[in-house]
C-alpha cells in the first residue's frame, strides 16, 4: 500500500465512526501511532483506531478540534 | 531616491554599512582608506592592552570553487599601544565627522579596567564603544572576550561598568558560542547597553592538511580553534538576531554581524531586526570597494519596493518567525516538475527515492521519451528535489488549496488535553 493509500484508508475508517454517530473519547501518543478512543453516542459503544500515517493524525485532531469548537 | 542614512542607537551614519571591528580596523590608514571608499562607519580593532600575535592567522574554507565561503582567523585584539590608537581615531574623526567611529574594548569584568578604558577613548571623541565579549579565541583563554560573553551575570555587569561612565551609546557585542544567545542578549539589556551587535566568530577548526597532518592554520606545526565568519556562518547569524528580535521582553537594537556579502544579504539582516550591519570578510576577501555595491543595490532595491528609508525594513520580517510549534500542520505544499524546462539529469528523482520521499516517478511517454513526474499525493513538499535541482525553474514548490483549517502543534496539543480531560 502507497503512504497515500494508508492514509486514505485511516481517514475513511475515521470518517466512517464519525458518520454512525460515533465521537472521539481519548487519544494516546504511542510509539506505534495514535490510539484513539471512539464511544458511538446511542450505544455506548467504544472503538479504537490506531493511527499510523502522519497525515491522518493530523486529520482526526483537526476534526476534533472542528468538533469541540 | 531612497534614504540610506541611519541612526544606530544615537549613532548617526550616512549607509547602514559599518567595518567590523577586524584587521580592515587596525589602522587610521585603513579605516580612512575605507571611509573614503563610502563605508558609513567602523568599530576600530578592539582596543586592549596590546597583544602579542603568531603567524600564520588566517584560513579559508573555499567549497566546491567558492573561494572563502567560510574564514577562519587566530589574530588577536589589537597588538598597537592604545595611544597610537588614540591618535589616529582622532585625526579619522576629524577628517570624516560624518562618519560614525565606533571603539571596541575588551578588559577583564572589573568596574576599574572598564572605567579606565571607557574614560580614555571616549576623550578622543568616538561616536560610542562596543564592548568586545565575543572573540573565541587566544583572549578567552584570558578570561576576556567569549569566556565573559558566555556569562549572563558577567554580560550584564561588563555593560554596567561600561555604562557608568560611557557618555556615547555602549553596544554589547555578543558570542555565538552559547547556547541560547537570547540569554546574554537580555542580560546585556538589563546592564544598561544601548544595543547589542551579533555574532562574533565562532568556534572552529578549519582543516587538516592530508600531507603533513598539521591543523590549518598553525603555527609552526601547531594549531588551535579560531573564530569563523564568512558566507558560511550568515544562517546562524540570522537565526540568533531573529530569535532576540523576537522576544518581547528585549528592546533594543541590534546590529547585524555575520557573512553580509552582498546588499541581498543586507536587507535580510534588516528585516530579521538589524538596525545596521558589520561587515569583515566579504571586505577582506574583496577590498573596500564592496562598498559600492552594497550601497547601490540596496538603494535600488528600496526604490524598486517603493520604501523611502531602509529604516522601514528594521524588523520587518520578525513577525514572521515563531517556534516550530506555532507552525501550521495541515499546510500542504507539493512540488511539480515542469518538463519542458527539466533536463532529466535526474538528480530529484535519486534524491527523493534515496534520501527523502520516494515519490518522483521515472516514467516514460508515448513517444518513448523519459520524464519526471512527481506523485503529489505522496509528495511531503520537503523542498529537497527543488534544492538539489541544478536547472532554475525547472522545479516549482506550490501551496495546495488548505483542505483542512489551520492547526499547529500546540493547538493540537491543547485540543486533546481538552479531549482526554473529559
Amino acid at each position: 500500500m502507497s503512504n497515500n493509500a494508508a492514509l486514505q484508508s485511516e481517514k475513511q475508517e475515521i470518517d466512517n465512526l464519525i458518520k454512525k454517530g460515533y465521537v472521539m473519547t481519548s487519544s494516546k501518543g504511542t510509539f506505534d501511532g495514535d490510539v484513539v478512543v471512539f464511544e458511538n453516542k446511542m450505544t455506548f459503544e467504544k472503538k479504537t483506531l490506531l493511527l499510523t500515517h502522519p497525515d491522518s493524525r493530523k486529520y482526526f485532531a483537526t476534526l476534533y478540534i472542528q468538533q469541540y469548537k | 531616491m531612497a534614504d540610506i542614512s541611519i541612526n544606530f542607537a544615537g549613532i548617526k551614519s550616512p549607509n547602514p554599512y559599518w567595518l567590523a571591528s577586524a584587521p580592515p580596523t587596525n589602522t587610521g590608514y585603513q579605516v580612512q582608506r575605507a571611509f573614503e571608499a563610502g563605508w558609513g562607519g567602523a568599530v576600530w580593532k578592539t582596543l586592549c592592552e596590546p597583544v602579542l600575535n603568531v603567524t600564520s592567522r588566517f584560513g579559508a574554507h573555499h567549497f566546491n570553487g567558492q573561494r572563502v565561503a567560510g574564514f577562519n582567523n587566530i589574530e588577536l585584539v589589537s597588538d598597537r599601544p592604545i595611544e597610537e590608537n588614540l591618535k589616529e581615531i582622532y585625526e579619522t574623526k576629524k577628517r570624516f565627522p560624518d562618519r560614525a567611529i565606533i571603539a571596541s574594548l575588551m578588559v577583564e569584568p572589573q568596574r576599574d579596567k572598564f572605567h579606565e578604558i571607557v574614560k580614555r577613548v571616549q576623550d578622543v571623541g568616538v561616536d560610542g564603544f562596543e564592548l568586545n565579549l565575543g572573540c573565541p579565541h587566544g583572549m578567552s583563554e584570558r578570561g576576556m572576550g567569549s569566556a565573559v560573553g558566555q556569562h549572563p551575570d558577567l554580560v550584564e555587569k561588563s555593560t554596567l561598568y561600561a555604562k557608568e561612565v560611557a557618555e556615547v551609546p555602549v553596544i554589547t557585542k555578543l558570542t555565538p558560542n552559547i547556547t541560547d544567545i537570547t540569554a546574554t542578549a537580555k542580560a546585556a539589556e538589563r546592564g544598561g547597553a544601548d544595543a547589542v551587535s551579533m555574532i562574533n566568530t565562532i568556534n572552529s577548526l578549519m582543516g587538516v592538511d592530508l600531507d603533513t597532518w598539521n591543523t590549518t592554520p598553525n603555527v609552526n606545526g601547531m594549531g588551535a580553534h579560531g573564530g569563523y565568519s564568512g558566507p558560511a556562518v550568515k544562517p546562524i547569524a540570522l537565526n540568533m538576531i531573529g530569535e532576540c528580535a523576537r522576544q518581547p521582553e528585549f528592546n533594543i537594537p541590534i546590529s547585524g554581524i555575520g557573512g553580509i556579502s552582498t546588499w541581498q544579504d543586507t536587507v535580510e539582516f534588516m528585516l530579521m531586526g538589524s538596525g545596521n550591519v558589520q561587515v569583515c570578510t566579504a571586505a577582506m576577501h574583496h577590498g573596500f570597494s564592496i562598498i559600492d555595491d552594497l550601497t547601490e543595490g540596496l538603494s535600488n532595491y528600496l526604490d524598486d519596493k517603493g520604501v523611502a528609508s531602509v529604516s522601514e525594513l528594521v524588523g520587518k520580517s520578525v513577525e514572521k518567525y515563531t517556534d516550530w510549534s506555532e507552525l501550521d500542520l495541515n499546510h500542504r505544499m507539493v512540488a511539480r516538475i515542469n518538463n519542458d524546462i527539466c533536463i532529466n539529469c535526474n538528480k530529484c528523482h535519486i534524491a527523493c527515492e534515496d534520501t527523502a520521499h520516494q515519490c518522483i516517478d521515472m516514467l516514460v511517454d508515448g513517444n518513448g521519451k523519459e520524464y519526471l513526474e512527481v506523485r503529489e499525493d505522496d509528495c511531503v513538499g520537503c523542498n529537497l528535489c527543488a534544492i538539489v535541482c541544478p536547472v532554475e525553474g525547472a522545479i516549482d514548490m506550490i501551496d495546495l488549496e488548505p483542505t483542512e483549517p489551520p492547526m499547529s502543534w500546540n493547538q493540537r496539543e491543547s485540543a486533546l488535553q481538552v479531549l482526554n480531560s473529559k
